[in-house]
């Protein structure tokens, strides 16, 4: 009797999946049909102060269908559903059951869209090339073969280590998890992409309190996509253990609970940000504000729209957004955070794209509808989270490309300055045009050396003017995993890379 | 093809997974929870600048299982373990959900039982059948036909608004973008407590926004209920795009200290990031600003705010929650004093057991405050709607309303405020400074206005204001909270916040986005 679902009983499903695509494609007006289904297997441990409090090894499988049909105009339908034991073992019937039901939608869709014939489109798909291709995860120790008992030691000893650290750390929790999962994509155009990999990462929280002063409290996480040897073996970019990384926040949490706030500054001042919070930046206003659909306004409604373009005549591409020495790309095959994969959730081969080249705004990520509607070719930026919710424009590894600067020299020319690090909590306007985020830290830097710590600050401008001022781009670039990136509705919380190296630049502080 | 499991299979595999735990000698207490949940999206993107598709997404997706989360012996140990099975309410399911348990149990010293059937009210406040029965038994063809109709009305609803308007819609940069969103619950929850119980629960919400991007004037609308109307789609399609076309004309505020009138929108904003602080986990935690301080003067003596998941036709209405508990309201604020938390059997029962940790976080003994903890918001929410049987228990809001002793009417709200601004919704606002030290960002994206003389005046330009502030001083500078409220929802939150008109004094503004986009 089955009892489990492991990523290797996809084998199974292959030949089905194929030809469900073709028996989609057979339904009365069908244009296109695509289909996914997901396997996954992990285990994960939860701690507080070094006390267990949770763990977890399972695994999980999910199925989505799109169609594209209709009779004068084609229209889109979607369907997903988490899977069980049964649907497996049925899984002929369930999958031709999700088929129907997305075919239902699309065709729905069509007879309403083609009253509305003015202002409105017939879906397309921009052409790809067909794949079929597998690819395999990379992993040193399996985390298929994590015990309960392994990783519930690791959060333990890791909160435990981190509570211990100094006197005036409250709390310390610690979730860690491991896991492999394994999806196959097969569309009516005869595509087959077989793609595994790993996701391992651990996330601490800590709070500090100073007798008498406000408390602190910061989270960070780190982590790879391999396998547990992310965690156990410092396998990460920030180069640490989980225990190491959970004592550095913790320290990190002490300072600030030490610090006073952050002075605020009148005028835009010398701000000098590390790869860690460079991230941040090239993840929420050069990676969010460059995803088409956002440009194009189907997210108005949620996660907003981008400064980069108003519409197709009236946009920043081929216009000076930035210095001359700011290139930022999104590239998926890029490894070192969580956003490397080599085909996206519709099957296109991911690839490099210039988002900035020198200062000039150049492109943006796309799926293969928004590309039709643009006219550009496919990149390869269509993800979902699971095979059961539908896949967006997101980011896969974001990052600003390297420069050419010592990153020492970078804050010993400072004379007057702010030194920033690490990155902790955004508040971006709705087009990207604006933000205000917070560093971990921050100190000062005078006369080259830096000084005093602050807490609770936040660097405010608006991005162009931002991107602008940046005058110095270090060599040391690094990539970071970050586990929770927002969008859709339902929200998908979606892990992605991002990175830079260190940046000078210019900016307020926001007092503390 | 119906979608939803029903509630006597819920039930049946219930009661077959606490006959199962029983049995087993090492059980000192557990819980076996099923439920069936749909979620299904009209995603709208309707755009004349843009070449779009209207109806960009419809789509659903959903979920049905078993979990059973049991309390045992073992070696001397006593272990606390969670196992699920998906899609599948089988004896075979029950039985591998329950050996995961076993398998992934921890010695968690802070647990110390699950809900007790004792403490439980004799009356149920919601009495079953509120929700709406012809969604929840609706096939999959019916499903596609009314998600393509609620989605290309809300769209006619939009045109209809334009054209009513005089204006000349093939020279708009016009958008329209949000969705349509229906939700479908179904759970059964028991434990060898004693506690067997179902719940049924049907939501429905639309969230547009509209703008004419060429003139910069942005506009919402909204609509959360628990049953199907066919009229509100169209309706909230053609309030939107009404509320757009308003902002046409917009002006630029400088940076400074205002009395703002925070509209429904941006208060269900303001009072989600309020509602973390309130959290009796988050007082646990350590980071809430309202550490120690039960029972003092935390906001405005206007202020009273309470969670009521037993209010009739609220959105957010429930019979019981996830851990079979019958409904309550739960007080948290009572004319500005700090009077309750949110909370849920787990962590109320580790303050009770860390009786002087906790009073130093609370700021009263958490024995002689029985009320003001008591676990009344453990639900199960999650991937965006659904009680879902894969999660543990978690606390949250139902019905989030935000109430008054001296509630007053908008116009004489208006004319309290005199001159001012209006803010009527904020976007991405967050605790910047971390939740301990209380600061917030945000900025203002639609609905904006200047308030002169105690009217409407001209608008404000959208994203042209970042909100800089203290969560915990804006509560403390209500001057004037209205009467009516609106059923508000937020992106990726679980609750339905009835929101009024508040009035706040001292709001720090500063002026941002001098780009022209």
């Amino acid at each position: 009797m089955k009892n489990s679902i492991k990523v290797n009983d996809l084998d199974k499903l292959k030949a089905l999946v194929q030809k469900a695509a073709d028996y989609g494609k057979s339904l009365s007006d069908t244009f296109y049909v695509d289909t996914r289904i997901e396997a996954g297997e992990g285990i994960g441990a939860y701690s507080e102060d070094g006390n267990p409090k949770a763990a977890s090894k399972d695994w999980d499988l999910s199925l989505g269908v799109r169609v594209i049909a209709g009779k004068k105009m084609f229209a889109s339908g979607f369907f997903g559903r988490q899977l069980g034991i049964h649907d497996f073992l049925h899984f002929e019937r369930t999958l031709k059951e999700a088929i129907e039901i997305a075919h239902l939608r699309a065709v729905e869709n069509s007879k309403h869209k083609q009253k509305f014939s003015e202002f409105i489109i017939s879906t397309k798909l921009a052409p790809i090339k067909i794949t079929r291709t597998k690819i395999t995860a990379e992993f040193a120790i399996d985390p298929r073969n994590v015990k309960p008992k392994e990783i519930t030691d690791c959060v333990c000893g890791a909160a435990n280590g981190a509570k211990k650290s100094h006197t005036s750390i409250k709390r310390v929790e610690v979730a860690a998890g491991t896991g492999i999962s394994r999806q196959l994509f097969a569309s009516s155009e005869g595509t087959l992409i077989d793609q595994s990999s790993c996701s391992t990462g651990g996330t601490v929280f800590v709070v500090a309190q100073e007798s008498g002063k406000t408390p602190a409290d910061l989270y960070h996480h780190t982590g790879n996509q391999l396998g547990y040897e992310a965690i156990l073996n410092g396998k990460n970019t920030h180069e640490m253990t989980l225990a190491e990384f959970a004592k550095e926040i913790a320290h990190e949490t002490v300072l600030l609970s030490k610090a006073r706030p952050a002075p605020e500054t009148k005028r835009e001042v010398v701000v000098v940000l590390d790869p860690d919070l460079v991230a941040l930046f090239a993840h929420e206003i050069i990676g969010h504000p460059s995803e088409l659909d956002r440009a194009m306004k189907m997210e108005t409604g949620y996660a907003g729209r981008s400064w980069f373009m108003q519409d197709f005549e009236n946009n920043m591409v081929g216009k000076k957004v930035g210095s001359a020495i700011l290139t930022a790309f999104s590239d998926p095959t890029l490894k070192g955070g969580y956003g490397h994969y080599l085909y996206d959730d519709e099957g296109t081969p991911a690839r490099r794209v210039y988002h900035i080249k020198n200062g000039i705004y150049n492109d943006f990520m796309n799926s293969r509808e928004t590309a039709a509607i643009y006219g550009n070719e496919p990149n390869g930026h269509y993800k979902a989270n699971d095979a059961s919710v539908v896949p967006l424009i997101r980011m896969s590894t974001s990052a600003i490309a390297a420069g050419k600067s010592n990153p020492k020299k970078i804050i010993s020319e400072v004379e007057d300055g702010f030194y920033c690090v690490g990155h902790r909590i955004p508040s971006i306007s709705e087009s990207r045009e604006n933000f205000q985020i917070a560093p971990r830290l921050i100190y000062e830097i005078k006369n080259g050396r830096i000084g005093e710590v602050y807490r609770d600050g936040r660097l405010t401008a608006d991005s162009k003017d931002f991107f602008m001022s940046i005058d110095a781009l270090g060599t040391d670039f690094k990539i970071f995993a970050i586990p929770n990136c927002g969008k859709g509705q339902p929200m998908q919380s979606k892990q992605v890379g991002n990175g830079g190296p260190t940046a000078r630049a210019r900016a307020k502080i926001v007092h503390g | 093809m119906v979608s939803m499991k029903s509630l006597k299979d819920l039930q049946k595999t219930v009661n077959q997974g606490l006959a199962l735990i029983k049995q087993d000698e090492d059980l000192i207490e557990g819980v076996v929870y099923a439920s069936s949940n749909h979620r299904t999206v009209g995603r709208i993107c309707y755009t004349r600048h843009i070449p779009s598709n209207g109806l960009q997404e419809p789509k659903s997706d959903e979920d049905f299982g078993v979990s059973v989360e049991i309390w045992f012996e073992k070696s001397g140990k006593k272990l606390l373990g969670f196992g699920q099975e998906p899609n599948d309410l089988s004896a075979n399911a029950i039985k591998r959900a329950f050996e995961k348990a076993k398998r992934d149990a921890v010695e968690d010293p802070d647990f110390t039982g699950f809900s007790k059937k004792e403490e439980f009210l004799k009356k149920y406040q919601v009495k079953q059948g509120y929700h709406d029965r012809k969604l929840m038994s609706m096939d999959y063809k019916k499903e596609a036909r009314l998600l393509a109709e609620m989605s290309w009305n809300t769209i006619r609803g939009a045109i209809d608004a334009l054209a009513a308007m005089n204006h000349e819609p093939s020279t708009m940069s016009f958008i329209l973008s949000g969705d349509n969103f229906l939700i479908r619950e179904r759970m059964c929850v028991g434990s060898t407590n004693g506690i067997f119980d179902t719940d049924e629960t049907t939501v429905v919400l639309s969230f547009l926004t509209a703008m004419i991007e060429d003139k910069n004037a942005k506009g919402s609308a909204w609509k959360a209920s628990a049953k199907l109307n066919a009229k509100d789609p169209y309706n909230v399609g053609k309030e939107t795009t009404k509320a757009a076309i308003k902002q046409i004309g917009g002006t630029r505020v400088k940076t400074g200290k205002y009395t703002v009138i925070f509209g429904p929108q941006a208060v269900t904003e303001l009072f989600g990031l309020l509602l973390n602080h309130l959290n009796l986990s988050m007082i646990d935690f350590g980071a809430s600003i309202y550490l120690g301080k039960y029972g003092q003067l935390i906001a405005s003596p206007l202020l009273n705010l309470y969670d009521d998941a037993t209010l009739k036709g609220g959105a957010g209405t429930k019979r019981i929650t996830c851990e079979g508990k019958p409904t309550e309201r739960t007080d948290l604020i009572k004319n500005g004093k700090l009077v309750g938390y949110l909370s849920d059997t787990k962590i109320r029962n580790k303050m009770l057991a860390k009786k002087d940790e906790s009073r130093t976080k609370i700021g009263a003994d958490p024995n002689k405050i029985p009320d003001a903890i008591a676990p009344k918001n453990g639900y199960r929410f999650s991937r965006g709607g659904g009680r879902i049987a894969s999660s543990g228990v978690g606390i949250s809001a139902t019905n989030l309303v935000i109430d008054s002793s001296k509630p007053i009417l908008n116009n004489q709200l208006l004319k309290t405020v005199g001159n001012g601004l209006y803010i009527g919704r904020l976007w991405y606002t967050y605790p910047v400074g971390g939740y301990s030290s209380g600061i917030i960002s945000g900025t203002a994206i639609a609905d904006n206005f200047v308030i002169k003389d105690g009217k409407f005046d001209r608008s404000i330009l959208p994203n042209t204001l970042r909100l800089e502030d203290n969560i915990g001083e804006m509560m403390k500078n209500i001057i004037a909270i209205g009467r009516d409220r609106v059923q508000t929802i937020l992106w990726a939150s679980d609750e339905i916040t009835h929101a009024p008109l508040v009035a706040i004094k001292n709001v720090n503004l500063k002026e941002i986005s001098k780009v022209k986009l």
